[in-house]
């Protein structure tokens, strides 16, 4: 028995987060340097080689990257609270002091098991799906480099490495966004999204200097222990809190921290205002908008605001926010979801909508929720997304669902699979949404933060979300063929490479309602991370009990879904529009569809003006001020130059008068300055 | 005024002599001589302190300078061959390719 707890105490400070980082990194430098080394020079006949060798590579570093994160987790569920790796001091100015150190915890080995696996099996889809794209080598290099941004992200313990990953991941969102750079759209949707997210690091840049101001230290978990000393402090005794953190720390500055801090969430995880980037980032590869624009990095933001719960606890106002920008968002985009024509869109809005879910489920405290919320949305939407590639691939890149209908007999492995996925996010019972949804639901109107409103805007939030997907289920598989000849010439089933990870999705989505339950992926206390609120007891002081809860999100997710898939089955050519099914105006179809004109008023507002500014600029400053003053410059220094020039004559004896001129003065001004 | 500091006084005048000659003069032997002259107003130098401080290390770095001087004014003169076969003449006016 001691050997074995030796075993663990000497495990506790291990090279493992370490080795989880950089096998994506070695499966990155192996694609970027050793296979353009074997392949150069050789041609189509090799391509489908090189495919598989590049892809199995970026596949096999992922996937032992997620069996070590296994092999973490079975470390932490035995009775080590942490593994740290060992501790190295990076700048060390003064009192600020920088460590680099991998921390997995048991809040972020949930993350890092997400990524891994979520990850591998997305690696193993786009082998089959980018196969015949030229650029295969640089998008494997580029999804691995993505992997160890995230995973650097979620593991590293002091805000800067945090940042560091932060945007490493908006970088290869970046990159992958547009990898198809020939297409100047797609290149702009890239450069907007890259932009949008410029906006929310500077709120995540700030509060790390509020916070090494305020609070003195940037090691997450040093702030979060002092915060959480300080509300113990606060709730006992106001006059020591100066003692405590020997700082100025008061509420008032906690909360414009923690608002920062969601600045930063917002830009990553697409809410009011600032969302408008993820839609548009659906022009990148579809296995890219699985795992970057879905399951992953859009849920950073999430990560981060559990990771400071006990920051965010200390401040109602910030809380209060958050619930209502994430309430808000989740019924905005969904209204605009059930109005998309294109498949992935509609995911993208989806997307948008469930991240909303889960800042309402933070604001209102309910941080596991969440995280749970969090890993089942992960699994269901990398389906759905990885459902539509297979769509797509099979109608020779075709994304408007206007132009699909019956592919059902077609494509029988993706419908089943994509059934599935629409069951789990529409939260039909003992589908793993249904779980994940319904807490949240019942925190929200079971916790203090919490209200009957935000209750109420989930709940038609949860209404819509299952319309919208039994929409798409219907449009895409269901009613009339309607798409084209050619498609119809080619139309074939994905190949197994990508259907693998289809039924392995498929299975965690069913079944991942699981982890939820209590004290199962997180055996020993989960409460040492993060702030766990405790849910009332059964029918105290509530409107509802967890039960009427339970049997009315269960109601409404299964009248929803059958309402969707009858209006829109279609039996007409056309594809009916919701304006004739719900018997509303034009203008307001009009409306959603455009999506309220959002992105028209902010390219009215922003985008324009600053257009016409750096068009000005461009002109006058440009000419008048910078060529003038550069011009002048060139001047001066040629005519110095010229004068100058006259010094070198050539004359050794004239360069050894100099020298010997500057070593006497020096020699006099040494000895008569000693002192 | 004692012996030292005369000697001392000489060692400095045959310095100064020979920095003139290396400075002033416009053909290379004769700058070469003017090197030669201020090494071993140095060596005198160095000789006088070495037996006014009964130090023998003075006059060890004298030996060793004589050495290095031989080594090095055999270096000198055969830049200076090639110099004259390049140039055709003897004058440090000449060597200003350098020039800005």
């Amino acid at each position: 028995m001691n050997e074995l707890q030796s075993l663990q105490t000497s495990l506790q400070t291990s090279f493992l987060p370490f080795w989880i980082i950089l096998l994506p990194l070695i499966g990155l430098i192996i694609n970027a340097v050793i296979t353009p080394l074997i392949f150069r020079g050789v041609h189509n006949h090799l391509h489908k080689t090189k495919v598989i060798f590049a892809g199995s590579v970026a596949t096999l570093v992922i996937f032992i990257s997620f069996l070590l994160s296994c092999y973490a987790y079975f470390i932490l569920s035995s009775n080590s609270s942490a593994i740290k790796s060992p501790s190295y001091l990076w700048p060390n100015i003064d009192t600020l002091k920088i460590s680099f150190q991998l921390v997995i915890d048991k809040l972020s080995i949930i993350l890092c098991l997400v990524v891994t696996a979520v990850g591998s099996l997305i690696h193993l889809y786009s082998i089959g799906y980018m196969g015949k794209d030229d650029g295969v080598v640089r998008y494997f290099v580029f999804l691995n480099l993505f992997c160890f941004s995230m995973l650097l992200l979620i593991i590293g313990n002091s805000l800067p490495l945090m940042f560091f990953g932060w945007e490493g991941v908006g970088l290869c969102s970046y990159l992958l966004i547009g990898f198809w750079y020939t297409d100047k759209e797609k290149l702009q949707n890239a450069t907007k999204a890259f932009i949008m997210n410029r906006i929310g690091d500077i709120g995540l840049l700030l509060a790390m200097v509020l916070i090494f101001k305020s609070i003195g230290t940037l090691e997450i978990s040093n702030i979060n222990q002092i915060i959480s000393t300080y509300q113990s402090t606060y709730q006992n005794t106001y006059q020591n809190i100066q003692q405590i953190t020997q700082q100025t720390l008061d509420s008032q500055t906690i909360t414009i921290i923690c608002l920062l801090l969601f600045v930063g969430a917002i830009g990553k995880s697409a809410q009011i205002p600032l969302y408008t980037w993820l839609p548009d980032a659906m022009s990148g590869p579809t296995p890219v908008s699985a795992l970057i624009h879905a399951a992953t990095m859009v849920t950073a933001g999430v990560y981060m605001i559990v990771r400071f719960s006990p920051l965010y606890q200390a401040s109602p106002t910030a809380m209060a926010v958050i619930a209502t920008i994430g309430a808000g968002t989740a019924l905005f985009a969904a209204t605009i979801a059930i109005a998309q024509n294109d498949i992935k869109k509609v995911l993208a809005y989806s997307t948008i909508s469930q991240l909303g879910f889960m800042f309402l489920a933070c604001g209102v405290g309910a941080y596991t929720a969440a995280i749970f919320h969090l890993l089942t949305h992960a699994f269901f939407k990398a389906l759905l997304f990885l459902g539509a590639g297979s769509v797509i691939h099979a109608c020779q890149g075709e994304q408007d669902m206007q132009k699909f209908g019956g592919l059902r007999k077609y494509l029988p492995h993706t419908f089943v699979t994509m059934m599935i996925g629409s069951f789990a996010i529409s939260g039909l019972p003992l589908f793993s949404g249904f779980f994940s949804k319904d807490e949240i639901l019942f925190s929200v109107l079971a916790l203090p933060y919490g209200g009957s409103g935000l209750y109420l805007i989930a709940t038609i939030t949860a209404f819509l979300t299952a319309i919208y997907t039994a929409r798409l289920i219907s449009m895409t598989f269901l009613g009339e063929e309607r798409f084209t000849v050619m498609v119809r010439k080619y139309l074939h089933e994905s190949p197994s490479v990508m259907l693998v990870p289809l039924y392995v999705l498929a299975f965690l989505a069913t079944i991942g309602g699981i982890f939820g339950l209590h004290h199962f992926l997180v055996p020993n206390n989960y409460s040492e991370i993060v702030i766990f609120s405790k849910l009332p007891e059964i029918g105290i002081h509530l409107p509802l009990t967890e039960r009427e809860v339970m049997i009315s999100s269960a109601f409404i997710s299964i009248v929803g879904f059958i309402l969707g898939l009858t209006l829109f089955r279609t039996k007409t050519k056309e594809s009916k529009s919701i304006r004739k099914i719900f018997k509303i105006p034009l203008s307001i179809q009009r409306v959603l569809e455009n999506k309220y004109y959002v992105d028209e008023i902010y390219d009215y507002i922003l985008v324009r003006p600053l257009r016409l500014f750096a068009y000005h600029c461009s002109i006058f400053v440009e000419q008048y001020v910078f060529d003038l003053v550069i011009v002048l410059l060139q001047r001066v220094i040629f005519s110095l130059g010229k004068k100058l020039r006259t010094l070198q004559s050539g004359d050794v004896q004239m360069y050894l008068l100099f020298f010997l001129l500057g070593i006497t003065s020096f020699l006099f001004l040494a000895l008569n300055f000693k002192g | 005024m004692n012996a030292f500091f005369q000697i001392q006084l000489l060692s400095a005048f045959l310095f100064f002599v020979g920095l003139l000659v290396v400075l002033l003069k416009r053909n290379i032997i004769i700058v070469l001589m003017g090197i030669e002259l201020m090494l071993n107003a140095i060596n005198l130098s160095f000789v006088v302190f070495s037996k006014q401080n009964y130090q023998i290390e003075g006059q060890l770095g004298v030996l060793f300078i004589i050495v290095i001087a031989a080594a090095e004014s055999a270096i000198g003169l055969s830049i200076l061959i090639n110099f004259y076969r390049n140039f055709g003449v003897t004058k440090t006016s000449v060597a200003n390719t350098l020039k800005g």
